[in-house]
């Protein structure tokens, strides 16, 4: 569905990619994590066909995104990390925004309008930015577009409406969509994403589906000092040290997304060991 | 479905940006009313005689009609310098023909109807308070009668500049300067009405300096005659008039007369077809 294949692109003073390549399937919800600054919005900028490449090439369901043609944008949503709505009552944004997107269900809009408790008596410019936030995430959605890019979506969220973004995004995933959240609050995607790819100085850094990870590390909190020792990463708690560990039983553990993130980020190398063993 | 042009699509489109855009277009034409009166009733303190005459209206008519349409022009394309309006403008399911003939609809067709209605029904206002002004004064002919002032007609101009002529040149100038403004919406992102303005004269005194002096050091001793078409020799280089074949000053002529607005139109469009944010 999104192929990218040797992505060059850089600022005027700033090189961002130098020959990323990655494939997005759909069925699949993709956590794009890496630190500030490491070219997470400006990918997904690039698939969304509004940055082009410098070389390379970036595919979007056949389409190539930079010709920015209609049949292309009504089959994808962006939700930008910093957005703008117009000044208009919810209603009006159905009547006049909805019409471009052939896939719309308004039925699914009121749902998530109500699940996210957004006032509809307000106009858009009069809502706090956490309700146009959610008002622009429920739209997204209830688009139904093959392709959904979300940044830093939860930015600006309180706790609440994050545990109802997680609820809102779990029911809206099927085969036929692929959606890829930008982030670096790493915790609110727990449960969510189903593959993680880490982005560091404009390359892959890691790229593995929950599942892999599941298999392969276990997340636990240790008291013994050699288990600590041999852990692939690790950090002191109140509760003991919690430890990224090597999979060797099989076992079952809750990813930590953050610990994982850490631990890939300050000790990559051990990690990739253990995915490449 | 066509992806360069479609008439429902583009109709959606309009809806939108008008449903967008309204409180502000009417605003602005509240705001034109009352400039004009403003102006009108200055006019009027500090004109005592025939403060209402016929150049004072159609250099009213006219010079409002510039001013005020080249700062609408350049605020066509504004969004594209703000990050999350421009991925908002670029976002939107419409191809770049339509959200291009959306911006000349409102900024030069809707705007020259709603200007001129607006400019008529001020100044058919304040052409009655000045001749019962007028009537009260007196204010009078050399027949003893008060002066009575009608409505201009702005179709035609003044008889002894042509008429109809000069209001057609006028209305071309208008077109080529509003179009010049729309592409400086896009390439400037900051002061952009400063900027093409300075642009403009620029290329204006650059023209003016090629004629006056880069072409006159190519040129025998003489000067162009009547138009830039034909040149007078003078008698001491021999004497008589070059001039460019008929059809060739007619091409060029035409081209300078109707070809700025197209080709500043094209330029916008592809302008608005490389623009990243």
């Amino acid at each position: 569905m999104i192929d990218i294949q040797n992505l060059h692109f850089g600022y005027r003073r700033k090189k961002i990619f130098t020959g990323l390549s990655l494939q997005l399937q759909p069925g699949h919800i993709y956590g794009l994590l890496g630190k500030n600054g490491t070219g997470k919005s400006t990918l997904l900028r690039n698939i969304a066909g509004l940055l082009f490449p410098d070389q390379g090439t970036v595919k979007v369901m056949n389409h190539n995104p930079a010709q920015r043609l209609p049949a292309f944008l009504q089959d994808i949503f962006l939700v930008p990390e910093e957005f703008y709505l117009p000044d208009m009552p919810v209603q009006h944004l159905l009547k006049y925004m909805a019409p471009f997107y052939p896939k719309f269900n308004e039925e699914q809009f009121e749902r998530y309008i109500k699940e996210f408790d957004i006032p509809r008596s307000n106009t858009l410019q009069k809502m706090s930015y956490g309700q146009k936030k959610k008002v622009l995430i429920s739209f997204g959605l209830a688009c139904n577009t093959s392709v959904l890019l979300m940044d830093e979506p939860t930015n600006g969220l309180d706790i609440m409406s994050k545990s109802q973004f997680r609820k809102v995004m779990a029911g809206n995933i099927d085969d036929t969509k692929c959606v890829v959240i930008s982030t670096h609050q790493v915790k609110d995607l727990e449960n969510l994403i189903d593959r993680i790819t880490i982005i560091d100085e404009g390359r892959i850094l890691f790229d593995q589906t929950i599942e892999t990870i599941a298999r392969k590390l276990s997340f636990h909190i240790s008291f013994d000092s050699e288990e600590i020792k041999q852990a692939v990463y690790h950090e002191s708690s109140l509760r003991g040290s919690a430890v990224v560990m090597p999979n060797a039983t099989d076992e079952e553990s809750k990813i930590d997304l953050e610990l994982l993130y850490k631990a890939i980020i300050l000790n990559g190398k051990a990690v990739e060991s253990v995915f490449n063993a | 479905m066509n992806q360069v042009f479609n008439f429902n699509r583009w109709l959606l489109y309009t809806g939108k940006h008008w449903a967008e855009n309204r409180k502000k277009y009417l605003l602005g034409l509240v705001a034109l009313a009352a400039l004009l009166i403003l102006w009108f009733s200055i006019v009027m303190i500090v004109e005592g005689h025939r403060p209402m005459n016929y150049n004072i209206q159609l250099v009213t008519y006219h010079v409002g009609q510039f001013v005020i349409g080249m700062l609408l022009a350049s605020l066509l394309f504004h969004d594209l310098s703000d990050n999350p309006k421009g991925i908002h403008f670029l976002m939107i399911p419409a191809s770049i023909t339509e959200k291009l003939l959306t911006a000349i609809f409102f900024g030069l067709i809707l705007f020259v109807i709603c200007y001129t209605a607006v400019f008529y029904a001020v100044d058919t206002l304040m052409v009655q308070i000045a001749n019962s002004l007028s009537a009260a004064k007196t204010d009078i002919d050399q027949y003893g009668r008060p002066y009575i002032e009608k409505v201009v007609n702005i179709f035609t101009g003044p008889s002894h500049l042509q008429g109809d002529y000069f209001f057609g040149m006028l209305f071309l100038i208008f077109l080529g300067l509003q179009t010049a403004f729309m592409l400086g919406s896009i390439y400037f992102t900051k002061y952009s009405f400063i900027k093409t303005a300075i642009s403009i004269l620029v290329v204006f005194l650059a023209f003016v300096l090629l004629v006056g002096q880069v072409l006159d050091a190519f040129m025998p001793n003489g000067h162009f005659y009547n138009s830039l078409f034909s040149y007078s020799v003078a008698y001491s280089e021999g004497g008589g008039v070059v001039m460019l074949p008929d059809w060739l000053g007619d091409v060029l002529y035409f081209c300078f007369r109707f070809g700025f607005p197209p080709v500043f139109i094209l330029t916008t469009w592809f302008r608005l077809k490389e623009k990243e944010v």
